[in-house]
């Protein structure tokens, strides 16, 4: 008999936790701050020191309103995650996104146009290759909040084994070929340079060549340009004439970073952000900017924004936060005891780089050229990097291949 | 009244699958037959597709005549239909070919065949993703097990050393092909040993008695005993390899590229990678159209398969 009641006890405790717990105004936390979602991306280290801007931000007066509760998302499918939660109407007040995604979420309407608050009073106080990447249309829908590049490591070892001056990395490509030969030896196993395949990674060839690959109105596909053609040809050379790549771009081959570290690639691409991993792995490095071509030395521009969503309702408070959060002040002391570069031109007088292998990162980034700016960056990786592998395997010539790419970027990547 | 009662019973009890089952699948499969009839998405809401009609079939399976011949609309979805019938070409009869072998060996009273029979089935409880990046680590040049054991043989200077299997777009196919055929083949093996297990003694004694010799038993009494599971294996092989997407993504990624007539295309991407990419790009509507052109397909398969076995069997 008892048995029929338990059901019934069991439906009354839940209704009663239910209504116990009820709160119908989510966005509001404990003490009656609205909240404000921030998702972002940013490593253990990063967050904690996130979460102490955050609190310094909300104590001042002018925020008593407001609180910043920051998520974090894996960065790998981080687009897919927002994507989703756009679609349902279930996305954050505000987020930090990498670089190439900005443009898609301008282009659909869903991130807001900055000039709103008045951005263009500031914005000259952002470095201007980290902030281009944001500026869609002509006009910005983000701001910087962390940037990168890529320049060239070397391995000092093998330098000396070579009998190189470990302290003369190659300044120009004529020299890169020369020493990287000098380093080869495929008997061994080694060789002078490891390198991707994908357009990111090949951006710095594009761009040490004077190539650019988008028109600046964004309607049409400049890579069939005859210095697109003469860096594509070159990149292919170092595979398949000098010898002097690994194949490191093949499926299944060691990584340039893995390769790097186990001595078998003595130079390879890479950005700050492996810094500490190899300096922990004992190896004798060291920093150099990408060799000049006829354009001089430049590389690509990496990082990640932070954007406002249409959705909020609260965008000016995100706006004021993000504005303290890339203030010279907290961009120094972020940057300075996370070792990374700072977007903001003001925080470079207030502190002084110890680490000489990130200042060469700074030169780097003052020729680093804006990368292209399209709705679906994955989708012209999917179109140029087929292409380019044709080129390097040498089933095709650069001027097919990226006549080819060219005329499939316009129909499929800037028709969107 | 009984019976309604029961009926109401037996739905309540049944509600908590079929709920999940309407949500989880039946919607789905609803919903992407309508979004292939729309276009692409030009913000995040689902709200504001545009109509199309049959664009997305037209521009996936139309073609047109030109003066240069004829050329279709999606030469890259025709490739990897081709892809597609190159991987189902090679992996079914090569993994029914291992799975019957494998099941002869161990049906017999040899020692340890619990053992063999359980090592060999243990690759298929593995998930395919896993099973790929082990394959992609067996195959990879310099550090790879393939490319050390023939170092040892050949010397460094060789293709599995320099290149590897999975960066050449000959090899990289059949690479893809034997891993999983390796992976597939205990599942087979228990299913052709459950049938080889019914089949009476008493059948064989009557051959060995009319003077058959094993080939010829083999031939004409195990063969034909076999072909339930012979078609259950062919169908479910022509499905996994329309289906084919994990083995494509932990391996290759759909490469490495080939040059066909002026064309760069994937020389492992199968349609269902195709599929996976016209997704990730956000398109839909296209993308939906294509998993129906695949359903249509897997149909009409399944129906030729079932009137060529009905009538071998008459």
């Amino acid at each position: 008999m008892n048995k029929n009641y338990l059901p019934w006890i069991f439906g009354i405790f839940y209704l009663f936790l239910l209504a116990a717990t009820w709160n119908d105004r989510v966005d509001v936390n404990a003490s009656g701050r609205t909240i404000l979602q921030f998702w972002h991306t940013y490593n253990d280290d990063e967050e904690k020191l996130l979460k102490e801007v955050i609190a310094e931000w909300e104590a001042q007066p002018a925020n008593s309103n407001w609180a910043i509760r920051p998520i974090r998302i894996p960065f790998d499918g981080h687009k897919p995650k927002i994507r989703t939660a756009l679609t349902v109407g279930l996305g954050p007040d505000f987020a930090r996104v990498d670089w190439s995604f900005v443009c898609e979420l301008a282009r659909k309407n869903a991130c807001v146009d900055l000039e709103t608050f008045g951005f263009s009073k500031i914005s000259d106080q952002y470095l201007s290759a980290p902030l281009n990447t944001n500026r869609i249309d002509g006009k910005y829908y983000g701001l910087p909040d962390q940037t990168t590049c890529v320049a060239l490591f070397y391995n000092k070892t093998i330098f000396r084994d070579a009998n190189l001056d470990p302290e003369k990395p190659p300044k120009t490509w004529d020299e890169f070929i020369e020493t990287a030969k000098k380093l080869t030896n495929s008997e061994k196993g080694t060789y002078g340079f490891g390198m991707d395949n994908t357009l990111w990674w090949t951006l710095p060839f594009f761009n040490t060549f004077g190539a650019k690959l988008i028109s600046d109105d964004g309607k049409k596909c400049l890579l069939d340009s005859e210095a697109a053609v003469k860096a594509l040809e070159f990149k292919a050379s170092l595979f398949s004439v000098h010898k002097i790549e690994a194949g490191a771009w093949r499926a299944g081959a060691i990584s340039p970073e893995s390769g790097f570290v186990n001595g078998r690639y003595a130079m390879i691409f890479m950005g700050p952000w492996n810094l500490p991993k190899f300096t922990n792995s004992k190896l004798d490095f060291g920093v150099a900017l990408i060799p000049a071509g006829p354009a001089g030395s430049s590389s690509n521009v990496g990082g990640t924004n932070a954007v406002i969503f249409k959705s909020s309702k609260n965008p000016r408070p995100c706006y004021d936060f993000l504005t303290f959060f890339t203030s010279a002040e907290i961009q120094a002391r972020w940057c300075k005891r996370l070792n990374q570069m700072p977007v903001n031109r003001k925080s470079y007088d207030l502190f002084s780089f110890d680490d000489k292998n990130l200042q060469v990162f700074m030169e780097q980034l003052k020729t680093s050229v804006s990368n292209p700016i399209v709705t679906s960056y994955e989708m012209l990786e999917d179109v140029v990097n087929p292409e380019m592998e044709a080129v390097i395997t040498g089933q095709k010539t650069a001027a097919d291949a990226l006549g080819n790419a060219s005329r499939k970027v316009e129909a499929k990547v800037l028709s969107l | 009244m009984q019976n309604t009662r029961e009926t109401t019973n037996s739905l309540l009890f049944l509600a908590p699958f079929l709920i999940l089952f309407a949500i989880f699948l039946i919607f789905p499969i609803g919903y992407s037959f309508y979004l292939s009839f729309f276009g692409s998405p030009r913000d995040f809401s689902l709200a504001n597709l545009e109509y199309v009609g049959f664009a997305n079939y037209s521009n996936l399976l139309g073609f047109s005549v030109g003066p240069t011949g004829i050329s279709l609309n999606d030469p890259a979805f025709w490739w990897s239909l081709g892809v597609t019938l190159l991987y189902g070409g090679l992996s079914i009869p090569l993994g029914i070919t291992a799975s019957l072998a494998l099941a002869l060996l161990l049906h017999n009273k040899l020692a340890g065949k619990d053992f063999f029979r359980s090592a060999f089935f243990l690759p298929n409880v593995l998930d395919m993703l896993v099973v790929g990046v082990i394959w992609g680590l067996i195959y990879a040049p310099k550090y790879g097990a393939l490319a050390q054991v023939m170092n040892f043989f050949l010397g460094p200077d060789q293709f599995f050393n320099t290149t590897g299997l999975l960066a050449n777009p000959y090899t990289a196919m059949p690479a893809v092909v034997l891993a999983m055929v390796l992976k597939g083949a205990g599942f087979g093996m228990i299913l052709f040993l459950a049938a080889l297990q019914n089949i009476p003694d008493a059948v064989y004694e009557a051959a060995d008695i009319d003077g058959a010799t094993h080939w010829e038993q083999f031939w004409h009494i195990t063969l034909p005993l076999l072909r339930p599971i012979l078609f259950f294996m062919v169908v479910t092989g022509i499905i996994g390899s329309l289906n084919a997407f994990t083995e494509i993504y932990a391996m290759t990624a759909g490469g490495p590229q080939v040059v066909v007539a002026g064309e760069t295309l994937g020389s492992t991407s199968v349609v269902g990678y195709y599929l996976y990419k016209q997704f990730e790009a956000g398109r839909y509507g296209y993308a939906a159209a294509i998993s129906y052109v695949l359903l249509a397909l897997t149909l009409m398969l399944t129906f030729l398969q079932q009137r060529l076995f009905a009538g071998k069997k008459n």
